[in-house]
């Protein structure tokens, strides 16, 4: 009996996708879609997306209805399966549209014209993603899952490499900017990878220390808290003095660059905020190992180090890694601080964008912070899924 | 082979071992038994020194335990837990190599052993060695915890209530084809449990534990008939008697002739367990009894198979 009513109702994944489509289908016809300006510094007008993309918006709109559609009850995973991959093609086929939009109205006022992207497109991409997730939570076939998750953000990928996206004003942006914005992208890696890397070895000497000894932890800890807990900005601003004074005072150090600004203050700080989370995985991962394999492993006669370096840290390996992306993520987002010091990054391009009231320039720099940050997230989730797949032999 | 004299452990004001001595003879499957909190699994720890002891002395092979390297020693000692421990992200040939590794042997004559090993204890070599802990199931998990505590051939295997874990079929099989290696083998195995029926089928002598100290070490026959304390009356109950009866079979018990109409037949490597429940099932007190050629060599009377059993060879 309950099972036949539940058939009936909407699921749980199915009302989250319904949802996400009538959001989709809301800002397809409502709010700003595309802001159409003659020049940078001139307000322009703020277009719905029938206004700006005629019979395109109407496109879309026929499209959200089919991914409604796929949300009804009792449409199962051929219907998260279709309202997913809707979903994908209406990320690409909105950027697209604008973009074609932009190329037309350039060429009406001429180069200086400016085309954005407005809130109902942020919107529309969120809707997306709202599909997106309630279709994942039905589909299980990787195959399937991997094309679901990313087949439209390589679709807006491959439209902004092939140069489709120009008539973007952000694009704009980055011709203008295009040096400085690959340097800052560099700097913006260099901090993630570098603190990240060094947070490693360090948290993994401080965290077999303090697993063995509570004494140690208590020390490692009460440092580890005391840099967490202090804010980004006055932890740089506390370091100004002792980095301009180890910059000034040991030659090495100077000859590298350190000084009270600059690169070095951040890069302490990004490091003190990565070692938090590495440590605490590390000190987790080898509390929480089963007594039983340990016990074997002292029983069959292994001195510490081998147990350690053979059972202890291959086993806490998955752990540590969860650790080392959740330091490599918030030290990416962090890095940001930088710009504010004369650290560099792509704070700098935020930064500049604020100072010129350049929205289109303040998501140059923003976008790729977020890009940079899920793409480490992802590729370090299925690093620790492989892990964990090779250690227990093929059973999850 | 083993001698434990006068070995005590604390644990703050709690005596987990208290002056306990016990020989165990070479080749010999002595087993620890006792309520939760006996100090059993303390004192097994104590052999290999997993558990450094208060005062007292072990000596294993003549040796004095207090005087060799921790690791070292353990090498030389095997030693099987309940929870198993096979290191989970190695695959079955890396752990049952983890000793001979330790002891530096080179690759060929460390996996010639292992497939032996693994053929040992009933597994084939070429489709367990590849796969993994997780794959396997508990039974045949314990029985890699065997072959790998055995790799480096020690004269002395710790046990520490090893098939605790396992479903009663896969336990009994595992018991069964354990104590048939374990005789072949000639090793002399110290092993802990709290199951009664355990100790009395595998063990050779039992030592009954009590609050840290030792009650009575002896057969399980001895334990029967002459028990040194109340305790251990209480503790074996009266169905110690049944299963004293699955440690013997019907071979030495002097027979009778007479009519073997109407009778059930058992064989001579048949056990008394077996025996006394084919009488109680057959409704009659005389069981026949084949001779080798399958034809009957005489009458086994119920009064015969209960004295026999109060006057063991």
């Amino acid at each position: 009996m309950a099972s036949s009513s539940s058939t009936r109702a909407f699921a749980g994944d199915q009302s989250i996708g319904a949802t996400g489509a009538l959001i989709g289908a809301l800002v397809s016809v409502a709010g700003t879609y595309v802001q159409l300006r003659p020049n940078r510094i001139m307000a322009g007008a703020d277009a719905t997306a029938p206004a700006a993309l005629g019979p395109g918006a109407w496109l879309l709109l026929g499209l959200w209805t089919i991914a409604l559609l796929a949300s009804l009850p009792r449409t199962g995973r051929a219907g998260a399966l279709v309202r997913g991959l809707t979903a994908n093609i209406i990320m690409v086929l909105s950027t697209l549209l604008i973009a074609r939009r932009g190329v037309v109205f350039i060429a009406e006022q001429g180069d200086a014209a400016r085309v954005s992207v407005g809130l109902s497109y942020w919107l529309t991409l969120l809707a997306c993603y709202i599909v997106i997730f309630s279709a994942l939570k039905r589909i299980e076939s990787r195959p399937l899952r991997v094309l679901v998750g990313i087949s439209g953000v390589t679709g807006i990928a491959v439209l902004l490499v092939s140069g489709q996206l120009d008539s973007l004003s952000i694009m704009q942006e980055y011709e203008v900017n295009a040096e400085a914005f690959q340097i800052a992208f560099r700097q913006q890696l260099a901090y993630t990878v570098g603190a990240t890397s060094v947070a490693l070895v360090i948290g993994l000497i401080a965290g077999v220390f303090s697993a063995k000894n509570p004494r140690v932890e208590g020390s490692v800890f009460a440092v580890l808290n005391i840099a967490q807990v202090l804010p980004a900005l006055s932890f740089i601003g506390l370091l100004i003095v002792p980095m301009g004074w180890l910059g000034a005072n040991v030659p090495a150090l100077g000859a590298l660059g350190v000084s009270g600004i600059g690169w070095a203050p951040v890069f302490v700080v990004l490091l003190s905020y990565a070692l938090y989370p590495i440590t605490r995985n590390v000190v987790t991962a080898l509390r929480t190992l089963d007594g039983g394999v340990t016990d074997a492993a002292r029983g069959m006669g292994m001195k510490p180090s081998q147990r350690l370096f053979s059972v202890e840290l291959p086993l806490s390996f998955p752990v540590v890694l969860a650790g080392v992306r959740i330091a490599a993520v918030q030290t990416t987002s962090a890095a940001i601080l930088a710009a504010l010091v004369g650290g560099g990054g792509l704070g700098q391009i935020v930064f500049f964008g604020v100072q010129q009231a350049a929205a289109d320039l303040v998501l140059l720099g923003v976008i790729p912070i977020v890009g940079l940050a899920l793409v480490i997230d992802a590729s370090l989730r299925f690093v620790e899924g492989m892990v964990r797949t090779a250690q227990g032999g093929g059973i999850a | 082979m083993i001698r434990l004299e006068h070995v005590t452990k604390r644990y703050g004001e709690m005596m987990a071992v208290n002056d306990v001595s016990i020989e165990v003879e070479a080749g010999e499957f002595a087993i620890l038994l006792g309520p939760s909190g006996c100090g059993k699994t303390t004192t097994l720890r104590a052999i290999n020194r997993m558990i450094d002891i208060d005062s007292g002395s072990i000596f294993v092979d003549g040796i004095n335990v207090l005087e060799r390297q921790a690791d070292e020693l353990r090498r030389h000692i095997g030693y099987v837990i309940q929870s198993i421990g096979l290191f989970p992200h190695m695959t079955i040939e890396r752990n049952v190599a983890t000793v001979p590794r330790l002891l530096g042997w080179d690759a060929k004559k460390t996996q010639t052993r292992v497939r032996e090993l693994l053929e040992l204890v009933g597994l084939d070599p070429t489709v367990y060695g590849p796969k993994h802990p997780a794959q396997l199931s508990g039974g045949e998990q314990q029985r890699v915890g065997v072959a790998r505590s055995l790799a480096a051939d020690p004269a002395v295997l710790l046990m520490d209530e090893p098939f605790g874990a396992l479903d009663p079929i896969s336990r009994q099989h595992l018991q069964v084809e354990f104590r048939k290696l374990q005789r072949d083998l000639g090793t002399t195995v110290v092993f802990v449990t709290h199951d009664v029926e355990e100790a009395v089928i595998m063990g050779d002598r039992i030592a009954l534990m009590k609050d840290g100290t030792l009650v009575q070490f002896d057969t399980p026959e001895a334990l029967w008939l002459n028990p040194a304390s109340e305790f251990v009356c209480d503790f074996f109950g009266e169905e110690l008697a049944l299963k004293i009866l699955s440690r013997h079979t019907v071979a030495g018990i002097p027979l009778e002739s007479g009519p073997v109409d109407g009778l059930k037949h058992v064989s001579a490597e048949t056990t008394l367990k077996d025996t006394l429940a084919a009488m109680v099932s057959s409704g009659k007190s005389a069981i026949a009894v084949d001779g080798a050629d399958g034809v009957p060599a005489g009458v086994l009377r119920f009064e015969t198979l209960i004295r026999a059993l109060k006057e063991p060879s």
